[in-house]
């Protein structure tokens, strides 16, 4: 196989605090070289490939947590071919597929029947997650051990959480005994509402939902966590008081990691004020202190990843009243450049940005978690943090139109992708040379 | 008297001049309505649509009195007769609508926001009447004109709210306007059934009903719905009627000439006693009837806001 090098990168590495020029030579899928400051650079042989990034990053690829890929069932909202080619484009290079299809991933066959399409779609690559109760009904489990012997590394309720503490406690051991990480959106369904409690709610006479909800549902969760040992996930955290609980959960030494959706960094709950289904996502839009301490929180690590929270659905299925309009943004190719967003803003360092959707969803998922070394896998994502452009409707390669962000203009997107060292997007702009 | 009033999708944000206005119109429309000859050209040729998917019998008669008497061409849609029953999309209802080239919507939906969402896909003028527990804003707008009527002004009057608010959009519709108008505006009502963060709109939140009605010009009292009970929002109607009811000795905490209001269907025994819904303090028919000279001003200066029709 041809040899790649990547040359006039800056390489990105949270791992070891790296931030600085790198070298990269890729060779039948694996990273064969990484020339650093000081290493001298990597001599170009004759048939190797040498891209020049002329000062772009090269980072581990991203890796998203929490994306929803709807085939099979839902093929109308998304396919695993169009999802990974959304993902590819968003420079991710392993998309967490939830189990919310339908049938659900509740069994190798199924698990077994997502993988084969993955591997026919050449984007990223996708990480199935199982679900943890059959049927994701809640009532009786499903079988992690099969459901990890064939691919999975997590289990999870996607986004009808674990109602009853019985059942929380029974996930969390059940894990264990194949050492599975359950990933739960915690949150009590009995306080459910569509909006924010707060001022808001009150002006437009929205169904409420406390932040609250959020909180107890953590709490709780850390509890059995703490009781069991379990390995835990918290995705899609968005309130100030339910990072406080896992900060402490963290300190008592409770093996939790949590992660928060890419939107609820920018968007808050006064979004809403006009109706606009765009803005309707689960868990809902909060307060300006909430998204204030969601973005602390990856700044100083107490939260682990940052996640796309991809829910593409059909426009029509927004074009209702707020009440019934579908929930969800299609997340896939604004992951990254909302990351970005904070970096240019300055809430963000690159490397605390790099460190939220890379290093820490990898060492979360347990999926090349030991940073870019010798020998990994060539996932590499390359990313031009300055580049100026605009969302449109119809260059999402998604077939979820269904965001807010649309006609927004973004500065940084990613240039290049590359799963296994076959590259899966490569924006117009990089340049080959050689 | 060219105030723009493109739509009235409810009273939050709408200013007080504009208000006034409206106010201004409906006094005028009443004196018309007290005439021989209680109609009046002003939206001859001109289309409305009562689009009504929530089911209501008093506030669409009250809007087609006033249309009537605008002379304005009606045509009637409800839901129980409606597409919708077969499962056409609310979006796809309203496409159907506006093909019809309407050039009023006097929208009323069980769903907050709709009234919003017509504006974005009809070109005719909207008119709220009524969305979900969001605004009910004509209801707000008869409800202020009754209280100028008796009380001259609404510039630092006490009135007191007292029931469910959470659930009504009568009551926010007249939160908005009313402090709007430079009222003093006090709540009360069982804590499961006030909003968070209401203090925030410029009222004085009460947990006894007491706190609210000391003193007050003005008692405005809401329906309790029957079947919020036993919902895990309040014990009973016996409950409610002895801790929040307008009984005789709490209205004598009020005002000796306070007026007593309610928007209507009221719930004897609930939430108003029957004597003080008999007695002199109450203006409820006068709400009734100034409802269709407040829909006539708002029908008016709608369809001159819009540049569809302007003789008076």
């Amino acid at each position: 196989m041809t040899r790649q090098i990547l040359q006039g990168g800056v390489l990105l590495d949270p791992a070891s605090a790296y931030e600085g020029p790198a070298d990269v030579a890729i060779d039948d899928g694996k990273v064969t070289a990484i020339a650093r400051t000081g290493d001298g650079g990597i001599s170009p042989q004759p048939g190797d490939v040498v891209t020049d990034l002329d000062g772009a990053w090269i980072v581990h690829g991203l890796v998203d947590l929490n994306a929803s890929l709807r085939e099979p069932g839902f093929e109308g909202q998304e396919t695993i071919k169009t999802g990974l080619a959304a993902a590819a484009k968003g420079g991710i290079t392993a998309v967490c597929a939830f189990p919310d299809t339908d049938p659900v991933m509740d069994s190798a066959a199924v698990v077994t029947q997502v993988l084969g399409m993955a591997q026919r779609a050449n984007g990223a690559r996708l990480l199935p997650v199982g679900a943890a109760t059959q049927g994701l009904a809640g009532e009786s489990l499903a079988p992690f051990g099969d459901l990890g012997d064939h691919g999975c590394l997590a289990v999870t309720q996607g986004d009808t959480p674990l109602a009853s503490a019985r059942m929380m406690r029974r996930a969390l051991e059940y894990a264990l005994g194949f050492d599975m990480l359950l990933i739960h959106h915690a949150t009590d369904p009995s306080l459910g509402g569509l909006c924010h409690e707060g001022v808001w709610s009150t002006r437009l006479g929205l169904a409420a939902t406390p932040g609250a909800a959020e909180l107890i549902a953590i709490e709780r969760d850390l509890a059995l966590a703490e009781l069991t040992g379990g390995r835990l996930h918290l995705t899609k955290v968005s309130t100030a008081a339910g990072l406080r609980a896992i900060s402490i959960g963290k300190e008592r030494g409770i093996n939790v990691t949590c992660d928060v959706s890419a939107h609820h960094l920018h968007l808050q709950v006064e979004a809403v004020s006009g109706y606009d289904p765009n803005y309707k996502v689960w868990p809902p839009l909060r307060d300006a202190q909430d998204v204030e301490a969601c973005r602390q929180g990856v700044a100083t690590g107490l939260v682990d990843a940052i996640v796309s929270d991809h829910r593409p659905v059909h426009l029509q299925d927004k074009a209702h009243e707020f009440v019934n309009a579908a929930f969800g943004i299609s997340g896939l190719e604004t992951l990254l450049p909302l990351v970005l967003r904070l970096v240019g803003g300055g809430s963000l360092t690159p490397l605390q940005a790099i460190g939220a959707l890379s290093a820490g969803p990898r060492r979360v998922i347990g999926h090349g978690g030991d940073g870019l070394t010798l020998g990994s896998d060539a996932d590499l994502t390359v990313i031009d943090p300055n580049i100026a452009w605009t969302l449109n409707e119809a260059s999402m390669v998604s077939k979820g139109r269904n965001t807010p962000f649309i006609g927004q203009t973004f500065q940084g997107m990613a240039l290049q992708t590359m799963v296994a060292g076959t590259t899966v997007f490569t924006h117009a702009n990089t340049r080959q040379t050689a | 008297m060219t105030t723009t009033l493109p739509h009235l999708l409810g009273l939050d944000g709408v200013s007080k001049t504009t208000i006034t206005t409206i106010l201004d119109t409906a006094d005028h429309f009443k004196l018309v309505g007290q005439r021989r000859m209680k109609k009046v050209p002003a939206l001859r040729g001109v289309m409305v649509c009562n689009f009504f998917v929530e089911n209501s019998t008093r506030t669409r008669l009250s809007f087609e009195v006033a249309e009537k008497r605008l002379s304005a061409d009606i045509i009637n849609f409800s839901a129980s007769t409606s597409s919708l029953q077969k499962g056409e999309t609310l979006l796809d209802t309203i496409k159907n609508i506006q093909a019809m080239s309407p050039d009023i919507v006097v929208i009323r939906h069980g769903a907050a926001g709709v009234p919003r969402l017509l504006t974005q896909h009809i070109d005719a003028a909207v008119i709220n009447a009524g969305d979900g527990w969001h605004e009910h804003p004509t209801q707000a707008l008869l409800d202020m004109m009754t209280i100028r009527n008796h009380k001259g002004s609404l510039e630092g009057l006490k009135i007191a709210i007292v029931g469910d608010i959470t659930h009504s959009r009568v009551a926010r519709s007249n939160i908005f306007g009313m402090v709007t108008m430079g009222a003093n505006v006090h709540i009360a009502g069982p804590p499961t059934m006030v909003p968070a963060q209401l203090e925030q709109l410029g009222v004085t939140v009460h947990r006894q009903a007491a706190g609210a009605l000391e003193g007050a010009d003005v008692i405005m009292m809401l329906r309790i719905q029957k079947e919020r009970m036993g919902s895990g929002l309040f014990a009973d109607d016996r409950e409610y009627f002895r801790f929040y009811g307008l009984t005789v000795e709490r209205l004598a905490l009020a005002q000796p000439d306070a007026i007593v209001m309610h928007p209507g269907p009221i719930n004897r025994g609930v939430e108003i006693a029957s004597e003080v819904a008999d007695g002199p303090n109450n203006v409820i028919l006068d709400q009734v009837s100034n409802g269709v000279a407040s829909r006539m001003a708002v029908l008016y200066l709608v369809a001159g806001g819009s540049g569809i029709a302007t003789q008076a």
